[in-house]
């Protein structure tokens, strides 16, 4: 008799842990590459960031959110923008951007890596239309530091460092029209 | 308890029990864990019906009947570079701008956008048209006012699909003057 009581008690605990099973979720297995990073979050709040390695995580419960932190390369070239002073600038530059806090950097954007370029743009743009044509042509460097400094404190407020900035490329002209006849009409829809 | 009577309740709670087990573990399968981190909402559908906004955590999501679309709050970084426009008094000018799309209201958002980057997207930059053609730009000096008025116009537009963006920063703002050579069929360009 309490043999059989042991079997009900058996298949009774067996079923309330099945019950709990899905509950628990599966452990798996995540391995960080040692170019990778990432966040553990546990019902749903970051927990710690972890570096390369091997993590045992329970798939229902846990999520391991891992980003690539080798250096990101921006370069742009045959950029237009007006100056200042009414004349244009024809520019180029190159950069390099390490991730220094993925956890910063994945909260930054929905594609970090997307951060460097379109926060170098901005910069590099609006540094250059704020300054006038005979300023570049006499100084050319003072440009270059003060977008590195904008771009440097931007991306720095993201997690990431800014490791280098060049501006290779930089013509000053002017603003004027093109002959109708070699450029077709432009799609007001396009821009 | 005489043990006749206990043999008959045993025979048939193990049944019940190794059946219920079965049920149990046929349903477990059945039904999946999600984990949704605090950047991230889940829009639960229930047989087709809005049923609710999941904020983080982990949940049990029965995949015959529920449906969780998960929308990412994250920002993303956009850029508008050389946007043509023509303002009030017809002078044809050049705006670019930086700002980040934000989902404020992962309902609306999900349901009203196929591709919430690309269609928030072009609505802005169709609104910033829209805004620019009622404006009058005269010079650099209004960079500021500018985007304070295309900020607004923008998240006004936006806010009826569920979008919003972050303040808006000029970043190179050219205007036409009356007399100057930029027409319709001109294009910026570089002489050096």
């Amino acid at each position: 008799m309490t043999g059989l009581l042991v079997v009900v008690g058996f298949f009774v605990l067996l079923s309330i842990g099945i019950a709990q099973l899905n509950r628990l979720g599966r452990l798996t297995t995540v391995v960080l590459l040692p170019h990778q990073r990432g966040v553990l979050f546990r019902q749903g709040r970051p927990v710690r960031d972890v570096g390369p390695g091997k993590y045992r995580v329970w798939a229902g419960r846990e999520l391991l959110v891992h980003g690539d932190v080798r250096p990101i390369t921006v370069n742009y070239e045959n950029q237009v923008v007006s100056l200042a002073d009414g004349f244009a600038a024809l520019y180029g530059f190159s950069a390099s951007v390490e991730v220094r806090d993925i956890r910063k950097a994945m909260y930054s954007a929905r594609d970090f890596t997307q951060v460097p370029a379109a926060v170098l743009l901005r910069c590099a743009r609006r540094q250059l239309h704020l300054s006038s044509s005979s300023s570049l042509k006499v100084d050319k460097d003072s440009v270059s530091n003060r977008i590195t400094e904008a771009a440097k404190t931007k991306l720095t407020a993201t997690g990431f460092e800014l490791m280098s900035f060049r501006l290779p490329q930089l013509a000053i002209g002017t603003m004027q029209p093109v002959d109708p006849q070699t450029t077709p009409r432009r799609n007001s829809s396009n821009g | 308890m005489p043990p006749d009577v206990l043999n008959t309740v045993a025979s048939i709670i193990g049944p019940v029990v190794i059946i219920t087990t079965v049920i149990l573990g046929r349903r477990a399968r059945l039904r999946k864990r999600i984990v949704i981190p605090d950047f991230r909402r889940g829009v639960r559908f229930v047989g087709g019906v809005f049923s609710g906004v999941l904020e983080a955590g982990s949940y049990s999501v029965d995949s015959r009947k529920e449906l969780i679309t998960i929308v990412d709050m994250r920002p993303q970084p956009i850029l508008m570079e050389r946007v043509g426009f023509q303002d009030a008094l017809k002078h044809q000018g050049v705006i670019s701008f930086g700002t980040e799309l934000l989902v404020r209201d992962p309902k609306l958002a999900a349901s009203a956008l196929r591709d919430q980057v690309k269609d928030a997207y072009v609505l802005a930059r169709e609104t910033v048209r829209t805004a620019l053609s009622k404006q009058i730009v005269a010079d650099n000096g209004d960079a500021a006012r500018l985007a304070q008025t295309l900020t607004a116009a923008i998240r006004a537009e936006l806010a009826k699909v569920g979008m919003g963006i972050s303040d808006i920063e000029v970043t190179e703002l050219w205007s036409s003057s009356p007399s100057a050579q930029y027409s319709e069929d001109s294009v910026p360009t570089v002489v050096q």
